[in-house]
């Protein structure tokens, strides 16, 4: 199904060669989410089976390029080794983006400036002769909604410094993201600056409790609001305001909470089976249960 | 040559021209925003001081005088394509908003639905000398033949989607017909043309069924050709704006849409954003004026403000893939 017959790991993962760590997994988690078979964007295009395909493809992919060894294996028998150093080359021409200010310092469009240039660059050819695309891909979705533009492509946090010309792209965006104006009410927490591909993933890790207003936070950051939780699990608003603020007396029995919750967890894309179980657990302790 | 010239009118090219860009507005589907999005995009773009002509290509079903908030005018492109009147400056109207004209598509003729080669080309040749600085084509729901020349002899191929499985099928119905209409009118791959059209006819016996069998049927035939077919495929360049948001997972599927674009057409297809569901745009309907006017304080409002000013600024040098 993929547009050309011969691919790379790196094309099927539609990251440049000298992608970080971070852009490869990212990459991988936003591809997978993308050809779930229930995702709308395939409707009409790819039937399920080439869904599977490409999902095996890109498990196969992120399996070779998470693996530092077998990465540097992959690079050296494919050559790709040495556009690797060719890009570090063009440093001078692309100042990397850790130079720029962080994504939520603000939206001064003259920043995007270095960024433009490297996306000439790349129109020139720079990365056509080696057969990826011209342009870098967008390794990430949003980390954060907003209003319109916030969402350009290739929205990516800051660059590390390991992989300055990579990262400048998407940095690029991110600057751009910004220069459209995110309402400051609608920006995420300092968290979201980390390289993080799901906006709640940095919220969530470590996370043991699952308390009510972790939950409300969780689904703040999905930007859903009460009433679109409840047409989404057709929970009812009175209960799910009761989750959130843990008012166990107005809750029904917990058998129905435990579904309410698997429920929230799986719209909130957070681990249902956790989730309900330390949610419940609080439940069973509250006084007079 | 044939094929562009044609439909450009004259192989003269647009930096010469009066026009500066041609942005298109598409979608496959009726009831995306189109023509919201038209009159808003020209309304917005009208205020930063250039001068801007909406054209209404929905020859059809033309409303976008509506969401412009001016009446039906006598003069219509229907008098144009029919050769009723000779200049395309008598089919245009003012409108309530300086520095914004406008041209009505032809509500009254359902012949005129399908338009001949020489009037398109007339009507290109005509539009980029209009007295306006940006002109933007309202284009009409389908894949006519016409619909999908007016979009790739644009400047800026806008393709509007909501994120539900009807317009994101017509979407991409849309963007498969112009894709291989494009292929198919680029005198480079005339060589080719045998395998494009069967491309085009989904019900070939060939197996030809995606671009990627296109383009190994063209690879094996002539390699050259093949060649020049996937410089071509990388130079289109639509923008994707996602119209009527509603929660997170609506805005991902603008991201999942450009992965299938790669993967399935090999084409980079610019995610510009999107728009959040918003009833003033239905209020606003209603009362039969322009969004942008009848509630200047909408996130819409804003969100078109920044697109425009987006546009400008990133791709003001774009120019008709087909040029």
């Amino acid at each position: 199904m993929m547009f050309q017959g011969e691919t790379n790991y790196y094309e099927i993962l539609e990251i440049r060669p000298d992608a970080s760590a971070q852009d490869v997994r990212n990459a991988y988690l936003r591809l997978k989410a993308s050809f779930r078979k229930d995702n709308p964007a395939l409707y009409s295009m790819l039937d399920p089976g080439e869904a599977e395909d490409m999902i095996s493809k890109i498990e196969e992919a992120f399996q070779i390029l998470s693996d530092p060894d077998a990465r540097r294996d992959f690079d050296e028998r494919n050559g790709f080794a040495d556009r690797i150093e060719r890009k570090i080359f063009a440093i001078d021409r692309a100042p990397p983006v850790s130079s720029a200010p962080p994504m939520d310092g603000g939206g001064d469009d003259m920043l995007v400036a270095p960024a433009t240039d490297f996306e000439g660059m790349s129109t020139r050819g720079e990365t056509t002769q080696t057969g990826i695309s011209a342009f870098s891909l967008p390794t990430q979705a949003p980390r954060e909604p907003g209003s319109f533009l916030d969402t350009l492509p290739k929205a990516e946090p800051p660059a590390s410094p390991s992989t300055p010309v990579a990262m400048s792209s998407p940095g690029l965006v991110d600057r751009r993201t910004n220069a459209f104006g995110r309402r400051e009410a609608d920006r995420a927490p300092p968290t979201l600056a980390n390289p993080q591909v799901d906006p709640v993933a940095a919220e969530v890790m470590g996370e043991t409790e699952w308390r009510g207003p972790t939950l409300r936070r969780i689904r703040e950051l999905r930007r859903y609001s009460l009433d679109d939780i409840a047409s989404l699990t057709k929970i009812s608003k009175n209960h799910l305001l009761a989750i959130e603020e843990e008012a166990f007396a107005k809750l029904p029995a917990p058998v129905f909470v435990r579904g309410f919750i698997l429920q929230i967890a799986r719209t909130l894309k957070i681990p249902p089976e956790p989730v309900a179980a330390a949610y419940l657990a609080r439940l069973s302790k509250r006084p007079g249960a | 040559m044939d094929g562009h010239p044609s439909l450009l009118g004259e192989t003269r090219h647009p930096t010469t021209r009066r026009v500066r860009q041609i942005w298109a507005i598409g979608g496959g589907k009726g009831g995306v925003g189109k023509s919201l999005l038209s009159s808003s995009l020209a309304i917005s773009l009208s205020r930063t001081g250039h001068k801007v002509l909406a054209v209404d290509l929905d020859l059809g079903g033309a409303n976008l005088h509506t969401t412009l908030g001016v009446d039906l005018p006598r003069q219509t492109l229907n008098d144009y394509f029919s050769e009723r009147v000779s200049q395309i400056s008598a089919c245009v109207s003012p409108t309530s908003i300086p520095n914004l004209e406008f041209i009505s598509g032809a509500q009254d003729s359902v012949s005129i639905a399908n338009v001949p080669e020489a009037q398109k080309a007339r009507f290109m040749n005509a539009i980029r000398e209009v007295d306006a600085d940006y002109v933007i084509f309202d284009l009409g729901a389908g894949t006519a033949s016409h619909t999908l020349d007016f979009f790739l002899a644009s400047d800026i191929n806008l393709v509007t989607l909501l994120p539900e499985p009807t317009s994101i099928e017509n979407g991409y119905r849309f963007l498969k017909s112009a894709y291989f209409r494009r292929l198919w009118l680029n005198p480079r791959l005339h060589g080719a043309r045998q395998w494009i059209e069967i491309a085009m006819d989904a019900k070939n016996n060939e197996g030809i069924r995606s671009p990627s069998d296109l383009f190994r049927a063209a690879t094996r035939d002539n390699p050259d050709l093949a060649a020049v077919m996937k410089a071509e495929i990388e130079r289109f360049r639509p923008k994707l704006i996602l119209n009527q948001v509603r929660t997170h997972s609506d805005i991902e599927i603008g991201f999942s849409v450009k992965t299938v674009c790669k993967k399935y057409f090999g084409i980079d297809m610019d995610y510009l954003g999107y728009l959040d569901y918003d009833s003033a745009v239905w209020q606003a309907i209603r009362r039969k004026r322009p969004v942008m006017l009848e509630f200047p304080n909408s996130k819409l409002v804003t969100s078109i403000d920044r697109l425009v000013d987006y546009l400008l600024k990133k791709h003001a040098d774009q120019r008709s893939s087909i040029l």
